[in-house]
């Protein structure tokens, strides 16, 4: 994976914020304060701004010009929480001109350690680490089974989308929607959802390689 | 003994008239400074405002940080992270108004 990949995963995810900026929305008017499509549109549109200078950046600049992007721009507890995970990818991708499945593992892995970091959050509390957590592992495992880049983040996307969809009947005992206790139940999460998202424009990108 | 206030709110306008009401009951004894709001001054908290408002009114005896809810702490706790990542032997604590 070259630094061209990375900004075509980028612009895929911005793109994708952009798409789903009504359903985020939707899903977080149900059990938060409905603005985490809208947050997460404007914190990749300015991520958006920054891609033509991101083009002759090496990929952990690229990543941590994300992150301290999405800190500032975001708004909401996404900001904090995604800018924390790209600012770690870009502390486990430093000083690489390429990416090998098994750096974009470890790139994966820091990701989720930032998420789980800033919210100090486990799973089974309905937030973006169920989404993340199972993710990571399939990587690993696709990962040690010798499987190629596509695989690896195919299969990662596809746990991702289970964990999401976990998180429908779970109650949230983390982050603003376990303010509402019970009636969290039956919703599926917003920020997994938007975990899988981004994880879904890697797999994406790496497909068409 | 003097230590700085920030106030950090999702709205611009709800910080910056803590911070006015707050000035006046001090007689302007106690550095304050608003951080509200993020970038185009929509709805939300900002590292980077909170950064600069800490920066601003950090004196000797340290900072109070006083917020609103949900992602006001963690902005927060990124904003302190940073500060101490650049100088160590700093003061700050925060606290939910």
């Amino acid at each position: 994976m070259t630094n061209e990949d990375v900004l075509h995963w980028l612009e895929r995810t911005a793109d994708v914020m952009r798409e789903n900026r009504a359903y985020l929305t939707d899903l977080d008017s149900a059990i938060g304060d409905a603005d985490h499509g809208i947050n997460m549109d404007r914190g990749f549109s300015a991520v958006r701004d920054k891609f033509p200078s991101m083009a002759s950046m090496d990929i952990s600049t690229q990543l941590r010009t994300v992150g301290t992007t999405l800190v500032s721009t975001v708004g909401g507890a996404s900001g904090p929480l995604y800018g924390t995970a790209y600012l770690r990818a870009a502390g486990a991708t430093s000083a690489k001109q390429e990416l090998a499945p098994a750096d974009v593992v470890v790139m994966l892995e820091a990701f989720l350690g930032g998420i789980v970091a800033r919210g100090k959050a486990q799973t089974g509390e309905k937030t973006m680490v169920d989404a993340l957590t199972p993710a990571v592992a399939a990587a690993k495992r696709a990962l040690d089974q010798g499987a190629t880049l596509a695989q690896i983040t195919s299969q990662a996307t596809a746990a991702a989308e289970e964990g999401m969809k976990a998180t429908i009947p779970m109650l949230a005992t983390k982050g603003r929607a376990s303010y509402l206790g019970e009636r969290s139940i039956g919703h599926q999460d917003p920020g997994a959802t938007s975990s899988w998202l981004i994880l879904r424009s890697l797999a994406e990108i790496c497909a068409g390689q | 003994m003097t230590v700085g206030l920030v106030i950090v709110s999702h709205s611009a306008q709800l910080a910056e008239g803590v911070a006015e009401l707050a000035g006046q009951m001090s007689q302007g004894k106690t550095p304050i400074a608003a951080a509200g709001g993020t970038v185009n001054d929509v709805i939300g908290t900002s590292v980077d405002r909170i950064v600069a408002a800490i920066q601003s009114v950090e004196g000797p005896d340290g900072v109070l940080v006083l917020l609103d809810l949900g992602s006001a702490i963690l902005s927060t706790e990124m904003a302190l992270e940073m500060l101490d990542l650049r100088s160590h032997g700093r003061r700050s604590s925060y606290c939910c108004a």
